[in-house]
């Protein structure tokens, strides 16, 4: 009997050891481009537009089935590439994100015989990434509190607390707050970078007392202008269209506005290369961004995009021919180098 | 024929083979990764201590530890002298109402920690409904700087661990023989008296696993002082995230988790000592 548990209790080990060994190798599992692409984006709430501007359309277009997963996470790209397990073909990239997946041989190149290169803004159309969205991080303000032509127009005049007394907020990471912080000290939109940081933490220090709230997640500074919690923040452009198409009393200065763009790539080994470019291809035509900015005014960087929208619409994005003059662009090969630094005194001077 | 009662385990293989599938999940999901996080804090891409060294060197990380444990203690304090009476009202009445108030205890355990952090937002805000009845009433003529400060992350991380001090209280409660009580006061002793020196002396294991199990949770909490803080209620937990999502550090941020982890032990290892982990499941001596 006890001979009969022992070997039992052997067995069980050996299953437990095997167990143990194929948890350690992920799968690998070659297989042949399959009719279908798997695009993996922040999701949300714009999931179903996404489906309804883009997928449903290519779907029906090429028979190709777009299958979308959430969310975006540099941390899972990593590991999907560096295991071998690929699930998704195309993500969406944050942008320093995509300067380092780039640098870190995590992307296919993009095909530009499958994607009209013509007609793509120049830093939309990089070698192994693709330009989905342009976002601007604005001044927003409470027309209440400061009428429309007496509000702050620039971000020195946002830091002067004694010609626009109010509650602010200002967001709790030193990307675009420290070229935010600069530009309000007098450095010009276009000598920016490399970033002064001493200056720029410098330029903080006074304005460090007059923030109410420092925000950490992007859907904050809409709420907390709603709220009438703070007088004036900064915010990302659509957050504000969307609280303004709600009757929120919240208007967006545009000027020095800190541009971003964030990007798709096609990642390394993914399963379903060709069927990726097709749908990056697609989503790039101007008749598609047209109606994707209904939902969202981060456009796609179609250079023929403007033939197709109303001039109302087009006032809301950041590309628009006015607000890109006065807009500052950001420099993401500079961040890449310096995120890490720059972090740890942005934690240090919080704390003081 | 050996003495059984010297068989150890052995002599209960059947009841060791119910165990298998929970070990195998630990190992797995649990000792495997920790292992992994161990040897990323220490290969980068060689052998190096220089992810310990930032800790101990840069002042912001010693100073975001210190504060995640004052507010981790002063959680499970305002935890205890809340849950406390709370647990004592559960253990005394009859069971028909202890059923019912308990179920108001365990509800707010199977709601969202986020939507309960917003709920807390909506309440404390400046144009909340804690500022507009104060408005109202005329207690104050300005509204009240309430969210944002690190009260309000005390406050919101007190109403989502109540449940966790309550729960191991009134466990403990209800097994304190009641005729120990009855003892002391036909010996002379009065109410108060007989609180202090009889039950509340009984009650203490009670304390000490609901103190440490709700200051273990409060160690590493994220997202609720991320929500209801000020700039200066960085929890170390936050400091790990934005380490592992943006900055993309995964051997420092391994580094930090294995210091909280410590930290942890470490206070396990106390709490053992002049306690007993064995408190923790429920007052059964662990041999």
């Amino acid at each position: 009997m006890r001979r009969c548990a022992e070997m039992g209790q052997k067995l069980c080990w050996l299953g437990f050891l095997g167990f143990f060994l194929v948890s350690l190798f992920p799968g690998i599992s070659p297989g042949a481009e399959e009719n279908r692409v798997v695009f993996n984006s922040s999701g949300g709430a714009l999931d179903e537009a996404q489906r309804k501007v883009f997928s449903n359309p290519f779907e029906k277009e090429t028979g190709i089935k777009v299958i979308h997963t959430a969310p975006v996470n540099f941390a899972k790209l990593k590991a999907m590439v560096e295991t071998g397990n690929v699930e998704w073909d195309i993500t969406e990239l944050p942008p320093r994100d995509m300067v380092r997946a780039v640098k870190l041989g995590y992307l296919e190149p993009i095909d530009y015989t499958v994607v009209n290169k013509a007609d793509l803004l120049p830093e939309a159309a990089l070698p192994y990434a693709l330009g989905g969205g342009y976002y601007s991080t604005i001044l927003a303000y409470n027309i209440n509190k400061f009428p429309k032509g007496k509000h702050p127009q620039s971000w020195a005049e946002f830091w002067d607390v004694k010609k626009f007394p109010g509650r602010r907020s200002l967001r709790n990471s030193p990307a675009d707050t420290l070229e935010i912080a600069l530009l309000a000290d007098g450095v010009a939109p276009d000598k920016l970078y490399p970033l002064d940081v001493d200056r720029a933490f410098k330029s903080l220090d006074r304005i460090k007392a007059h923030i109410a709230v420092w925000w950490t997640v992007g859907a904050q500074p809409a709420q907390l202008l709603t709220d009438k919690e703070v007088d004036l923040a900064t915010s990302w452009n659509g957050r504000i269209t969307d609280i303004q198409r709600k009757g929120a009393p919240v208007e967006i200065e545009w000027n020095q506005g800190i541009l971003n763009l964030s990007y798709y790539g096609v990642v390394k080994g993914a399963k379903q290369k060709m069927n990726a470019m097709k749908y990056l291809a697609f989503r790039q035509r101007p008749d598609r961004q047209a109606e994707w900015i209904k939902a969202l005014p981060y456009p796609g960087a179609s250079k023929s995009l403007f033939k197709y929208v109303t001039p109302e619409l087009a006032k809301v994005l950041p590309t628009y021919p006015e607000h890109l003059k006065k807009a500052a662009k950001v420099d993401f090969e500079w961040w890449l180098e310096n995120a890490d630094k720059v972090q740890e005194r942005w934690n240090a001077w919080m704390l003081k | 024929m050996k003495d059984p009662q010297k068989k150890g385990w052995r002599s209960s293989t059947p009841a060791f083979y119910l165990l298998i599938p929970s070990l195998a999940l630990l190992l797995v999901f649990f000792v495997v990764p920790i292992l992994r996080i161990f040897s990323l804090s220490f290969w980068d891409p060689v052998f190096t201590l220089k992810h310990y060294l930032r800790i101990f060197q840069v002042e912001v990380y010693l100073q975001v530890l210190l504060r995640t444990l004052t507010v981790a203690l002063l959680v499970s304090f305002f935890c205890l002298i809340l849950g406390y009476p709370v647990a004592y009202l559960l253990a005394e009445l009859p069971p028909r109402i202890t059923n019912i108030l308990m179920i108001l205890v365990l509800i707010p355990l199977w709601t969202s920690v986020l939507v309960r952090t917003y709920a807390w937002m909506v309440l404390l805000g400046r144009e909340g409904l804690l500022n507009k009845l104060l408005l109202y009433l005329q207690v104050v003529s300005q509204p009240l700087s309430l969210l944002y400060t690190s009260k309000a992350v005390v406050l919101g991380m007190v109403q989502i661990l109540l449940p966790f001090m309550i729960l191991p209280l009134f466990s403990v409660m209800k097994g304190i023989d009641r005729t120990l009580l009855r003892a002391s006061q036909s010996l002379g002793a009065g109410p108060a008296r007989t609180f202090l020196r009889v039950y509340f002396p009984l009650s203490l294991p009670g304390v000490a696993a609901g103190f440490i199990l709700v200051f273990i949770l409060a160690l590493g909490f994220f997202i609720t002082p991320a929500l209801l803080g000020g700039r200066k209620d960085i929890m170390i937990s936050m400091l790990i995230e934005n380490q592992v999502r943006e900055l993309l550090n995964w051997g420092f941020a391994a580094a930090l988790s294995l210091v909280l982890l410590l930290i942890t032990f470490v206070i396990l290892a106390v709490f053992h000592r002049f306690v007993g982990l064995e408190k923790l499941t429920g007052g059964m001596k662990l041999s």
